[in-house]
């Protein structure tokens, strides 16, 4: 297949009844699995007594690690042990899900999807005109309106906006849960004070804040994802060989940092609401 | 871009069973092993130090018990010391009264012996001069005659004096 498919929008691989099984859907079930299976694999190896295999070495420090950098953030260990699963969570979600979108066969094995195919290469890059059904912008075009459509069976989890949304969406609403369960009822003074005019209008900003948070964390991370994916793609449809593997090597890295970001900026903000105004001077 | 809710939601619930599993398989059995191990640690520690203590505790009670019996060895030592040479200076003049005993003993055996000698050679002595004066007489010389004899020669010189 000689064209290049770039789709800024999960594509429908599957219905289960009237729910939509997208391919990032389809990815994030498979990543879901393995970090249950790693997980469930993690609990019936770990032994208390003698020398602990590399394995557990392994978990062991993975699970050190996120606590001691939580700790070094929050310094409270009723927080920690608060703030740590959940932390945790999002990095590895967010991680495996963007490094499985570098696999080999992610995004690249799949099915045509219409009629017989008459793809030709690239026509145009067409970002401004979704598709009506599937919001879907195909570079790669066909030399007819009915061509078939390559559809990928899988995509990584986190090029699509409404996995990121979901994960904003968790983050945004877990940081007022922990806000309202640390202060009470004055937590919300944050956005209704009617002290006075400037803390009003305070209020009122650091409401439009928090729905910016949503945003903030679901394009950035649904932003660099795509970005990288889009940027593979054209490399190794440019030049298929050696080209595309340091940018192999960025996305790696990208992937790790945007996960990195996403968790760090969800325990600052649970700890933020967890502070008062009066301990925050 | 499609933003869908029953995905958003699908997401939600998904991230939901992988953040209660990673919960409940992963995070909570390692930090509870983790937990473990390290009161493990502290109690090892504590342990250790417990030990160490007893053990400086042991070597202090040594090192007084030693310097202690040094001591009353020293002043057993010095004891046995004065004893033995009491001992010594009674076996000593013992000893030398033994010494004494035996040559007085040897001296008073030796006197004896000088005058049973001396009476002897007098006797022996005076049989000579009776053989002699015998021999000078001409006649047997008995003790009266002999008693004579000397009166009379003491006699001769008392008139010759």
């Amino acid at each position: 297949m000689s064209s290049l498919h770039i789709s800024i929008s999960a594509e429908p691989v599957a219905h289960v009844g009237s729910f939509v099984l997208t391919n990032s859907i389809l990815t994030s079930l498979i990543v879901s699995t393995i970090l249950i299976g790693f997980a469930m694999v993690a609990k019936m190896s770990l032994r208390s007594k003698g020398k602990p295999s590399r394995f557990q070495a392994f978990i062991e420090l993975i699970v050190e690690g996120f606590r001691n950098l939580v700790r070094g953030i929050v310094e409270s260990d009723h927080k920690v042990e608060r703030f740590t699963p959940i932390i945790m969570a999002f990095f590895l979600f967010i991680l495996v899900n963007n490094w499985f979108g570098l696999l080999p066969g992610v995004g690249t094995i799949g099915f045509l999807e219409g009629s017989e195919p008459k793809i030709s290469g690239i026509q145009q890059v067409n970002a401004s005109e979704p598709k009506a059904d599937q919001g879907t912008e195909n570079v790669a075009s066909s030399e007819n309106s009915e061509a078939p459509k390559f559809v990928p069976y899988l995509r990584a989890g986190t090029a699509d906006l409404n996995t990121t949304i979901a994960l904003a969406l968790i983050s945004v609403v877990l940081t007022q849960v922990y806000g309202f369960s640390a202060q009470k009822f004055s937590y919300f003074s944050k956005f209704i004070n009617f002290s006075s005019p400037m803390n009003f209008a305070v209020g009122l900003l650091e409401t439009v804040l928090e729905f910016a948070k949503i945003m903030s964390f679901a394009f950035r991370l649904f932003g660099n994802v795509f970005a990288g994916e889009v940027l593979l793609a054209v490399m190794m449809f440019l030049v298929p060989v050696i080209i595309p593997m340091p940018f192999y090597g960025m996305e790696i890295f990208v992937g790790f940092i945007q996960a990195l970001v996403f968790s760090m900026l969800s325990l600052v903000f649970f700890n933020m609401a967890t502070i008062g105004h009066h301990d925050e001077h | 871009m499609d933003i869908k809710l029953d995905q958003i939601l699908f997401q939600i619930v998904n991230f939901g069973v992988v953040f209660g599993a990673l919960t409940y398989f992963l995070y909570k059995p390692v930090v509870k092993m983790l937990d473990e191990r390290a009161k493990k640690v502290v109690d090892a520690e504590k342990a250790s130090n417990e030990a160490l203590r007893e053990r400086e505790e042991a070597e202090t009670l040594k090192s007084k018990t030693k310097s202690q019996a040094e001591k009353e060895a020293g002043k057993y030592l010095e004891k046995a010391k004065e004893q033995a040479a009491t001992y010594k200076k009674e076996l000593m003049q013992e000893a030398k009264d033994e010494v004494k005993a035996e040559r007085d003993k040897a001296m008073k055996a030796w006197e004896t012996e000088k005058a049973s000698m001396a009476r002897e050679m007098q006797k022996e002595f005076t049989l000579g001069v009776y053989t002699v004066a015998e021999k000078l007489l001409g006649k047997a010389v008995d003790k009266k005659a002999h008693a004579d004899l000397i009166d009379k020669s003491l006699k001769e010189l008392a008139k010759a004096l």
